[in-house]
């Protein structure tokens, strides 16, 4: 056994070289991203694309980012403060309304299923000003909680959710059923469990929609205490263009917590490796 | 002592008991999972539903949403009839027809890869990471990279056409017949490492008993592939096909910072125009007879994936 | 264990909620009853508006009014500043100064029923628009109607590098015509540089020639009708063929569009000597800084015994038509497009009340290397362009440009000849046309 473990897979090695060449072409954006931060502005948009910059102007662009006249670290804040939040409520919402529709029975059921998944069929574009409407009328324009209850609802959570569910043998649930345990008990105890991974999964996914939506932000907040990160970043664009330099210091500032999110949400993809169904 | 008479009736009331029992217990049923849906069928009614309602009635007016209430004026189905005859409406529906064939390709590629780097690669975390990267990258940075990438005649992917013989590559971006591929190529390559994502967590569900087994009997890593891994990640895939078709019909954000719809409208889509109607022009009520139809054509579609779901899929 | 980290993440959660839910609006003090505030909308940022300098200024002159700024965007983009400002309308607020950047936007929002038409006020002033203001780019409605004033004033010109110039031993023009542009343009392309760059905007760039009439320079005429058989416009298409393919003195197209070029990126890393612009380029650098020296001619004309015409354009203040403030608001527009503006110090005005050299000195000190402007001849084209004449444009005139646009791309990229370029165009702008008929 031990000599299987230090015989060094040939094949796994030049698989692991291949995609390595591969996944290079699947850098380049963030390298050019990184690339562009650390660049005086002029030799950011050079061709040839100019990988490792010849000028280093790091410290004053991240430092233009972070302590400049906006306050970055605010939004950067309220970012974070809204993608937690909208994660959370969207996961909770998502889960309780994915295990039934895929493990209990009740009227209606697949009708209202397909009734919610239609709400995703639609642009954001194409409702924006009735929803605009609506949040003006209720007095939730630029605020935190009407931006967090706008990402909540998402019906592809909810269906991605459902079909993990529907991967749960049905005799785990009857099993529990006989031992006597109500819906909310098999929930919580022995659905959830089973499908960690495509919890974390979508948990990371939503945080990462709601960091990245600049759309719902631009449109309804209004006071710049409120702003998000996205919105901060386009402040180093003007009428007729971009200060790229700066755009992608602030950016590659606010992908970091994406990265983290990912990392740690994909622990939890593996450790919830699947208990498996009770076998008879 | 029972004599049959009481037996019977015992038997008969025990049975109306477990009727009744039987009836309530539906009923809780049901109400739990009223319960359990309300958040979300309350929440999705209310920002959703209700704004895509009144999107539509919207689209019977020919509102420009500034002018308060009173300026929209009823002009029934007009806006849908001047919206068939429109050309630029017309030839977007065809491109975003044309653009679903990143789908197939992308799903192959993305189970492919997932199934690489599960099992067949070291570094198995950094290359989730690396393959993830471009769906968390912003629109700009990737539109930028790949300007670089599809440059005319500097670009590396026309210098390698060349020196493999191809005279006149394609001018891509530049092209009018070649710049809606190249947003197709940058779809797929960006939604990889979303599809990744999904996959892998549905390969963590495939016992690894079965792999096992067929490691044993001899099989192949493409029949094991064929035969294990696809047909039990289905349920994902089946997600996927859904959510990836009614992706390709939103795209916006690469298309409004790439190309803006051009050169010559080669490259504009159904969203694209209804924002540029909506915002830019003010028709409100057109752009929502752009959203009616988008809608009917993603209902039906998906309709048809729901009911076809039965033969293909395995829960 | 699952429960309690339930448990947690429902508590964080419910007092994250919470804090949001409290979110301190700022609540309307109660206004004296002379003391008006007044709202006033912009796209334009601190940086570019120096606004707290002169809102201040025009509070300490005008005791009992106070101005609430609302800069509705970070990046300065005129469109998603339009898209707030819309939905804000929409949503039934009582705006009093709204600021757009041409008469397009603006005549767009006065159709939705947004402005108030300033006529009863100038009335009462009794001034006359037309000479306290370079009015030529604040048309009037067809029934004689304004509904702005003009606060930054931008007048198309020729940027040029002057060190090009010289190294090809070239003066730089006081007047010229398009031919003349050409031979400059051949003249100055080198191995490193092209002598001209034509940006991808439809309506100045695909209309050179256009812009250098005395009138009627839009692809619509002032009648409503559509303009399209000038023999003009396909003259300026053929030009801008002519320069790029023919002479290749000017950037191609294709590379344009492919790279998704800048102007201002080309023009400042001196890949091109001569760019058409407007005259915001005289201090709206865009974090470049030029090392060398940045010298202006005027508009090419058609014809050598023309006038130098240019085309302009302004960014408009207007009064809303549900402002309950419109007096207030008037006199905020007046002085903030006049003493505002020199206290700005942003952009070059189009009150026609100042001294041209002073102003344009002050401006250029504000940039990063103001001796890098030659301002002699910036004055010159100033001082001798003549403003073409022009209307309020019609709503729908961005459809009608976008239609000519796809038309003339195939065209400079190769794909169609001229003729069928100019018949398919026109048969889309009449198209347009005509479903927007009232």
């Amino acid at each position: 056994m031990e000599q299987a473990l230090k015989k060094v897979d040939t094949s796994k090695l030049i698989t692991t070289i291949i995609m390595g060449i591969c996944g290079i072409i699947f850098l380049l954006p963030f390298i050019w991203m990184v690339s562009a931060s650390f660049k005086l502005e002029e030799d950011v948009l050079t061709f040839p694309i100019e990988w490792i910059p010849s000028t280093w102007n790091a410290i004053e662009n991240y430092s233009n980012v972070w302590l400049g006249d906006k306050p970055f670290s605010l939004l950067y804040w309220n970012s974070i403060k809204v993608s937690v939040l909208t994660t959370i409520t969207s996961v909770s919402v998502s889960c309780i309304a994915a295990y039934a529709f895929s493990k209990i029975n009740f009227k209606g059921r697949d009708f209202l299923f397909l009734l919610m998944l239609a709400t995703y069929m639609i642009p954001p574009q194409a409702i924006v000003v009735p929803q605009y409407l609506l949040y003006s009328w209720a007095g939730l324009i630029d605020s935190h909680l009407g931006l967090i209850l706008l990402n909540s609802f998402s019906a592809f959570g909810t269906f991605m959710l459902r079909q993990f569910f529907m991967g749960i043998n049905d005799e785990v649930i009857e099993s529990a059923k006989m031992d006597g345990a109500g819906h909310f008990r098999t929930f919580f105890s022995i659905a959830l469990p089973l499908v960690r991974p495509a919890i974390a999964t979508y948990a990371i996914l939503r945080f990462i929609w709601t960091w990245n939506d600049y759309q719902n932000p631009l449109i309804f907040l209004r006071s710049e205490s409120l702003y998000t990160i996205q919105i901060g970043i386009q402040q180093f664009a003007d009428a007729h263009g971009s200060i790229y330099s700066l755009m992608m210091a602030a950016t590659v500032s606010a992908i970091v917590p994406l990265l983290i999110v990912f990392i740690i949400g994909q622990k939890q993809v593996i450790e919830g490796i699947s208990m498996g169904s009770v076998k008879g | 002592m029972d004599n049959p008479t009481t037996i019977a009736t015992g038997i008969k009331s025990k049975k109306k008991i477990t009727k009744n029992r039987m009836r309530f217990h539906k009923w809780r049923e049901s109400l739990t999972g009223y319960v359990f849906i309300a958040p979300m069928i309350i929440g999705s009614s209310i920002l959703i539903l209700y704004p895509i309602i009144a999107s539509f009635v919207l689209s019977l007016t020919d509102w420009n949403f500034v002018s308060g209430i009173e300026g929209a004026n009823f002009v029934g189905l007009e806006n849908f009839i001047t919206l068939f005859k429109d050309s630029i409406f017309l030839k977007g529906l065809t491109h975003n027809v044309i653009l679903l064939l990143v789908l197939p390709i992308g799903l192959f590629l993305s189970l492919f890869l997932a199934v690489v780097i599960n099992k067949k690669v070291y570094f198995k975390d950094t290359f989730k990471i690396i393959y993830f990267l471009p769906y968390i990258s912003s629109t700009v940075a990737i539109a930028l990279v790949f300007q670089v990438l599809f440059h005319p005649t500097e670009g590396p992917i026309n210098q390698i056409l060349m020196t493999m013989g191809i005279e006149n590559p394609p001018q891509w971006i530049a092209d009018v017949h070649w710049a809606l591929p190249s947003v197709m190529i940058i779809i797929i390559w960006t939604q990889i490492g979303f599809q990744l994502l999904l996959y892998m967590a549905a390969l963590q569900n495939i016992p690894k008993e079965l792999y096992e087994a067929a490691e044993i009997d001899g099989a192949s890593s493409w029949y094991q592939f064929r035969k294990i891994t696809v047909p039990l990640v289905t349920p994902t895939t089946f997600l996927l096909l859904v959510q990836g078709i009614v992706h390709t019909f939103k795209v916006f954000d690469l298309i409004k910072v790439l190309t803006n719809g051009g050169p010559s409208n080669s490259t504009t889509v159904p969203v694209h125009y209804l924002y540029q109607q909506a915002f830019e022009e003010l028709k409100t009520g057109y752009a929502s007879a752009i959203s009616v139809i988008l809608f009917i054509i993603l209902i039906i579609v998906t309709i048809f994936q729901w009911v076809g779901q039965k033969k293909w899929v395995n829960y | 264990m699952k429960r309690k980290w339930l448990v947690i993440l429902i508590s964080v959660f419910m007092i994250g909620l919470a804090g949001c839910a409290s979110n301190d609006k700022k609540t309307n003090s109660s206004e004296s009853s002379d003391e008006v505030t007044l709202s006033f909308y912009t796209w334009i940022n601190e940086e570019n508006g120096n606004w707290d300098k002169t809102i201040k200024a025009f509070e300490k002159e005008h005791p009992g009014i106070n101005v609430e700024m609302n800069i509705l965007v970070e990046n300065m983009s005129s469109d998603d500043y339009l898209k707030k400002l819309d939905l804000i309308a929409a949503s039934g607020d009582k705006m009093d100064v709204i600021m757009t950047s041409n008469s397009g936007h603006l005549a767009k929002r006065e159709s939705a029923g947004m402005i108030e038409p300033l006529n009863s006020y100038i009335e009462n002033e009794k001034i006359n628009v037309e000479e306290v203001y370079n009015m030529s780019a604040i048309p009037a409605s067809a029934d004689g109607k304004y509904f702005g004033l003009p606060s930054k004033f931008n007048t198309y010109l020729i940027m040029l590098n002057k060190d090009h110039l010289d190294e090809a031993g070239l003066p730089v023009p006081t007047e010229w015509t398009w031919d003349e542009y050409k031979e400059y343009a051949k003249k100055l392309t080198t191995k490193e540089h092209y002598g001209s760059y034509l940006h991808t905007w439809a309506t100045t760039h695909q209309v050179l020639s256009m812009l250098s009439k005395p009138e009627e320079n839009l692809l619509i005429k002032e009648d409503g009708s559509s303009n399209m058989d000038d023999p003009t416009l396909e003259a300026s298409l053929k030009l801008r063929y002519e320069l790029e393919q023919v002479d290749k003195s000017s950037e191609p197209y294709a590379n344009i569009i492919s790279q998704q070029l800048n102007y201002r990126q080309q023009f400042f890393s001196e890949k091109a000597s001569l760019v058409p612009i407007s005259s915001y380029m005289v201090t709206e650098w865009g974090g470049f800084t030029p090392e060398f020296t940045m010298a202006w001619a005027p508009w090419p004309k058609n014809n050598e015994n023309d006038p130098s015409y240019a085309y302009s354009s302004a960014d408009l203040m207007s009064i809303g038509k549900k402002s309950e403030h419109k007096e207030e608001a008037y006199e905020f527009i007046r002085w903030m497009t006049t003493e505002g503006m020199l206290i700005q110090n942003k952009s070059i005005p189009a009150w026609s009340e100042v001294d041209v050299n002073e102003v344009l000195t002050n401006l250029v000190k504000t940039t990063s290397n103001p001796d890098a402007v030659d301002i002699a001849s910036l004055k010159h084209v100033l001082e001798s362009s003549v403003s073409t004449k022009q209307f309020l444009q019609k709503g729908y005139s961005t459809e009608v440009y976008n239609a000519y646009n796809s038309e003339a791309e195939l065209y400079l990229l190769g794909e169609q000849d001229l003729k069928t370029t100019m018949k398919n165009a026109k048969e889309k702008v009449k198209e347009v046309i005509d479903a927007n008929k009232e």
